[in-house]
């Protein structure tokens, strides 16, 4: 499968899809379970909302403007029941983001902020309950 | 908005709740049963640390914690009152820790998939073993969600995977799961618990990687951590806590509502729940003299289950 190129609306952020996080690549990388899922993902980090409308909420961003994001069911988005999704700010503003599944604080540069975890709290995408165990690296 | 929970430990008959954002209170145990001994002298009763902790483990009055995957230390006795970072050049980044009580041997699993055998002397540690992790090497996505310590033999629940367990000689045996949150070894029977999210309790014999049985958690709850509590398994559910009688393979809801983090001490099962720290046990004598100082954020409530 090649990479795939996500039209966005003009003026929000433009989205590929990597072909090695791809459901039917054959790697070590993670992978997401289908291209649309992917595809809503990164519409409800960027938007900040589950029904992705635009200047109402704030993007899922870390400090560093990562995004990240759940489902709203929290069903797994990747290969190995992933259950968020991570995607790391391009280089350049007008290169297209991309993304891949993830479990949070697997690796120090995955690391969700405290900001954004008591943000999702506030906001009811997570509860105060599931805080620890996102921290320790468990399903949620 | 209330204190978000984010651990909750005892250690030396102090409580110890990790905050979002809000540093550590320490909470000590008042008016304990005689039988036991009192500590002469409390500990502090907050540590101010910015980052989340993401382990916390107590070696000899002091606590240790993984903060930005460093290990740091910090006096609970002294008046120092700050964490230092112990230098451990052996390691870039540390993602689990153990300490095996038998032996007096810290384990530390960093993510280029080796766990360092140490002996611990305050600041000072010693290497006394490497083990490479053969199957995460060949997989850097891979996350530990947790590593245990029996004697000299480590135990990683891998997420997505299983759990791989480590042989002083650096053996390596898998145990298949779907998603391993967490594991723990039950020495007397010699059996391997896995808490998956999908299988539910998965059972293992020691040396052999097939399964001899699997119990699921009530009404499509799942499993997210196991300890060994009184020679019985207590699991923590997503929506509940559970006893599962190893010898009677009989499974007990002991709580029904959602909780964030729990931990054990003698016969006691301290936990978060919506932001109320809450105690549990079976033993009405325990309640009758347990007491805690009171804390300054959060609730305590103290209660008895199988009532």
């Amino acid at each position: 499968m090649p990479d795939i190129i996500y039209n966005r609306p003009i003026g929000h952020k433009k989205y590929i899809s990597i072909a090695k996080h791809q459901v039917n690549a054959n790697n070590s990388h993670s992978k997401w379970m289908s291209v649309n899922i992917e595809k809503d993902m990164f519409d409800y980090a960027d938007y900040g909302n589950y029904m992705k409308l635009s200047n109402v909420n704030l993007s899922w961003s870390c400090s560093n403007d990562n995004l990240w994001s759940i489902l709203e069911d929290r069903t797994s988005v990747g290969k190995t029941n992933e259950q968020f999704g991570f995607f790391q700010k391009p280089v350049n503003q007008n290169d297209e983001w991309h993304g891949f599944p993830i479990v949070p604080f697997s690796k120090s540069r995955y690391k969700l902020t405290n900001e954004l975890l008591r943000r999702w709290v506030v906001d009811g995408i997570i509860n105060e309950d599931d805080v620890p165990m996102i921290l320790k690296k468990k399903r949620i | 908005m209330k204190s978000i929970v984010t651990s909750i430990n005892a250690y030396n008959f102090h409580l110890f709740i990790s905050y979002l954002d809000e540093g550590i209170e320490i909470i000590r145990f008042e008016d304990f049963r005689n039988k036991f001994r009192q500590i002469k002298t409390p500990y502090i009763e907050n540590i101010n640390i910015k980052n989340t902790l993401s382990e916390i483990i107590f070696i000899n009055n002091n606590l240790f914690g993984i903060e930005e995957n460093k290990l740091k230390t910090f006096p609970l006795n002294n008046s120092t009152r700050n964490f230092s970072e112990i230098d451990f050049s052996n390691v870039n980044e540390i993602s689990q820790m153990s300490f095996d009580y038998n032996t007096s041997s810290l384990f530390i699993f960093d993510n280029n998939s080796i766990v360092d055998k140490l002996t611990v002397n305050y600041k000072n540690l010693q290497t006394k073993n490497r083990f490479r992790i053969k199957s995460l090497e060949d997989n850097e996505d891979k996350t530990v969600s947790n590593m245990i310590s029996s004697k000299n033999e480590i135990y990683l629940s891998i997420r997505g995977f299983g759990v791989s367990e480590i042989t002083e000689n650096s053996h390596e045996i898998i145990y298949r799961t779907e998603d391993a949150q967490d594991v723990c070894y039950f020495d007397k029977n010699k059996t391997i618990i896995v808490a998956d999210a999908f299988d539910g309790l998965v059972f293992f014999e020691k040396n052999n990687p097939n399964p001899i049985r699997k119990i699921k958690l009530f009404d499509n709850d799942f499993a997210q951590e196991i300890k060994i509590f009184n020679n019985n398994i207590l699991i923590k559910g997503k929506y509940g806590l559970y006893i599962y009688d190893i010898y009677a393979h009989t499974l007990n809801k002991i709580w029904n509502e959602s909780v964030g983090d729990f931990t054990t001490y003698y016969d006691m099962i301290f936990f978060s729940s919506k932001s109320i720290i809450h105690m549990l046990t079976k033993n009405e004598t325990t309640i009758s003299y347990f007491k805690l100082s009171n804390s300054n954020k959060s609730d305590i409530k103290i209660d008895k289950y199988f009532r």
